[in-house]
């Protein structure tokens, strides 16, 4: 505190320094005020301006119109099932139980990633189709052989992996 | 300038929120899916269990199924990468597995089964040794462990549903049969693993096969196959093996868990559970524990705080459960705050976990109840955080794997039907003039529910609670084939 209120005398080279900033002067300004706001009123009311902004009211108004129609369109879903389906319901004789929301509205945790937790996880919340996908070949690969194997041998020498491919060519078949 | 700037952002808000409120409700239909089946009459032969749907001991051999569903898998997935299917052969599949039988593409699904030859052949053998044993370190792994073989496994039992179609179709009754037995004895033999995800897996293979034998029931001239669905066993994807393991596993992954429940923890021990911990939840705190130097990098000062926050809350835990005051006084704050987080998640956990243990219809609003609760309780102290994080949702579980079991006893009803057809050349008015026995529901514990009209009988099962009409109503329209 003390230090603040008396600073320590500048050493000869901090007072050169000091003197020199003290010799600068402002440079008079070029621009005059109301030079300045006549300028920016001018530019507010320029049609270039109002031409950029078209493209922005554009898209929301397509905006608008779009989720209008979403939010009315209802899609049909597709049931998977076995059988073509039809929305006739025959009640049945017993009482229904009464459906409820399946799952109380618990904040959902859904991590990436491949462990067990993780897959869980994501399993309970949005079924089997939330396991790990399996790898498709390169769009660009040809089909190495088109036609399907007919002999244990044929099959494992050219279709397997590689360590039974090599456990077939040095002869360790066990 | 500043008020056109708001109504822009006004303007475009009005615009995305109703669109995203429409597509975030997805309306879920609450008509149930009404499935069709044709029946012709077709009397109970001898022997009763010559389509026994599993493999019979007789058929087996010892050793471990596993390695050959793994082999399968390999060249499955070796097929695949070397571009040997259709990239969007896994659509076509989806197609051909629903469509009805009579529509069923034979050339198409032979381009899909043509490469699967061997992998049937290993999946065969692998469904008829005695056990499976994928050996899973789950002790070591805890909830990192990885089930690489589920996906592969997974599409192949599509394929094979697509197989038995196609020997359905074609009347190769044997055929078909035999790879009723292998899809079933896969089912069989994953959910006997360890984990939740298998019996999962295991319920929806059940439920491929059991769409098989609807094509099988419904093509004239198929073997009744009443006695064989009577002796399948129940539930066919048990839930307690893969729940056992559920239970256990906070204390394979957690080492320090079980000092903490004994009141042993050290702060050491305090804060190798909070590392661990953020490692299981690392997607919630991924945005903010990324910067070295950083809160989340220091487990110690961690620890420190968490024994801050919890010990008035620790101690009142352990003096209403008993403990006495002066002596949690006494004790290590470290302790005291361990004892709290793992008992009181404990306690939380075998909510949930007590139920698992019942058939369906006791489990499920039990479970429903809980789960609620759960959904309640804020989360604002380390047990609740717990909770919140690692215990599944099981209602949803029970009500999948139940699945299969509730289409296997109604599909037992609709072969008492084709017997019955066979010996009255019509369909009865009520269950009750079946001498054959019937299960009830095993869902709901009650009967299905059977009226005949006309030429139709329609056997019906509600959703169980918690269930939607849509994907969880038994519905099943039954006509009678004209002679």
């Amino acid at each position: 505190m003390s230090e603040e209120m008396n600073p320590p005398p500048l050493t000869p080279r901090e007072r050169e320094v000091e003197n020199a900033l003290i010799a600068f002067r402002p440079a008079p300004t070029q621009m005059n005020r109301d030079t300045l706001m006549y300028a920016a009123g001018m530019a507010a009311g320029n049609r270039a301006v109002s031409r950029a902004l078209l493209p922005w009211k554009i898209a929301a108004a397509f905006l608008v119109c779009t989720s209008t129609a979403l939010a009315l369109w209802r899609p049909e879903r597709i049931a998977p099932e076995d059988h073509p389906t039809v929305a006739r319901h025959v009640a049945p004789s017993t009482p229904i139980a009464v459906a409820q929301p399946s799952i109380p509205a618990v904040p959902i945790f859904l991590p990436e990633g491949d462990s067990y937790l993780q897959m869980r996880q994501r399993v309970l919340v949005l079924g089997l189709n939330a396991l790990p996908s399996l790898p498709d070949s390169a769009p660009s690969s040809p089909p190495s052989s088109p036609s399907p194997p007919q002999h244990l041998r044929y099959d494992i020498l050219d279709a397997a992996p590689a360590w039974q491919r090599r456990a077939a060519s040095t002869g360790d078949h066990s | 300038m500043k008020t056109t700037v708001r109504f822009r952002r006004l303007l475009l808000a009005a615009a995305i929120l109703p669109g995203l409120s429409a597509l975030a409700q997805n309306p879920e239909p609450d008509k149930p899916q009404i499935t069709k089946i044709t029946i012709s009459p077709t009397p109970i032969e001898k022997p009763a269990l010559a389509c026994f749907l599993l493999p019979e001991p007789q058929d087996t051999q010892p050793g471990n199924a596993a390695i050959k569903y793994e082999m399968a898998a390999d060249l499955y997935l070796s097929y695949r990468l070397n571009g040997n299917t259709d990239p969007k052969e896994d659509e076509t599949l989806d197609k051909l597995n629903t469509l009805p039988l009579a529509e069923l593409n034979l050339d198409a699904a032979r381009k899909i089964l043509d490469p699967m030859r061997m992998p049937f052949n290993l999946l065969r053998e692998g469904a008829r040794r005695e056990s499976c044993n994928w050996e899973l370190n789950l002790r070591q792994e805890g909830f990192a462990t990885l089930l690489p073989y589920l996906s592969p496994i997974r599409a192949q039992a599509r394929r094979l549903q697509l197989a038995i179609r196609v020997d359905i179709k074609n009347h190769h009754w044997n055929l078909a049969h035999d790879k009723l037995q292998t899809g079933y004895a896969i089912a069989r033999h994953l959910a006997h693993g360890q984990t939740l995800i298998e019996t999962l897996v295991a319920a929806a293979i059940a439920g491929q096969m059991n769409a098989c034998l609807k094509d099988w029931i419904s093509e004239p001239g198929s073997p009744n196959l009443f006695w064989p669905l009577a002796d399948l066993p129940q539930p066919i994807a048990p839930l307690n093996p893969g729940i056992s393991f559920e239970r256990a596993l906070i204390y394979f992954d957690l080492p320090e868990w079980k000092n903490m429940m004994k009141g042993e923890g050290t702060p050491e021990q305090l804060a190798g559970f909070l590392q661990h911990f953020l490692r299981l939840a690392n997607a919630t705190t991924a945005g903010f524990a990324d910067h070295e130097g950083d809160i989340f990098h220091n487990p110690q000062l961690m620890a420190t705080g968490l024994a801050i926050i919890e010990y008035p809350q620790a101690k009142e835990f352990l003096i209403q459960r008993g403990a006495k005051p002066e002596e949690v006084e006494k004790r290590p704050v470290a302790s005291v705050v361990g004892e709290f987080i793992s008992r009181d998640f404990r306690e939380t956990s075998d909510e949930v976990f007590k139920w698992m243990f019942l058939p369906p219809n006791q489990a499920i609003p039990g479970l429903l109840d809980t789960e609620k609760d759960l959904a309640a309780i804020p989360s604002n102290s380390m047990p609740n955080i717990l909770a919140r994080t690692l215990l599944p949702a099981l209602s949803r579980a029970i009500v999948n794997t139940a699945r299969p079991d509730r289409q296997l006893a109604a599909l037992r009803i609709v072969e008492a039907l084709r017997d019955y057809a066979a010996q009255h050349h019509a369909l009865p008015d009520s269950l009750n003039q079946l001498a054959l026995p019937l299960s009830n529901d095993p869902t709901l514990g009650k009967p299905f529910s059977y009226e005949h009209h006309a030429d139709t009988a329609v056997l019906t099962s509600p959703a169980p609670p918690g269930g939607s009409v849509a994907r969880d109503e038994l519905h099943y329209e039954i006509t009678l084939q004209p002679q």
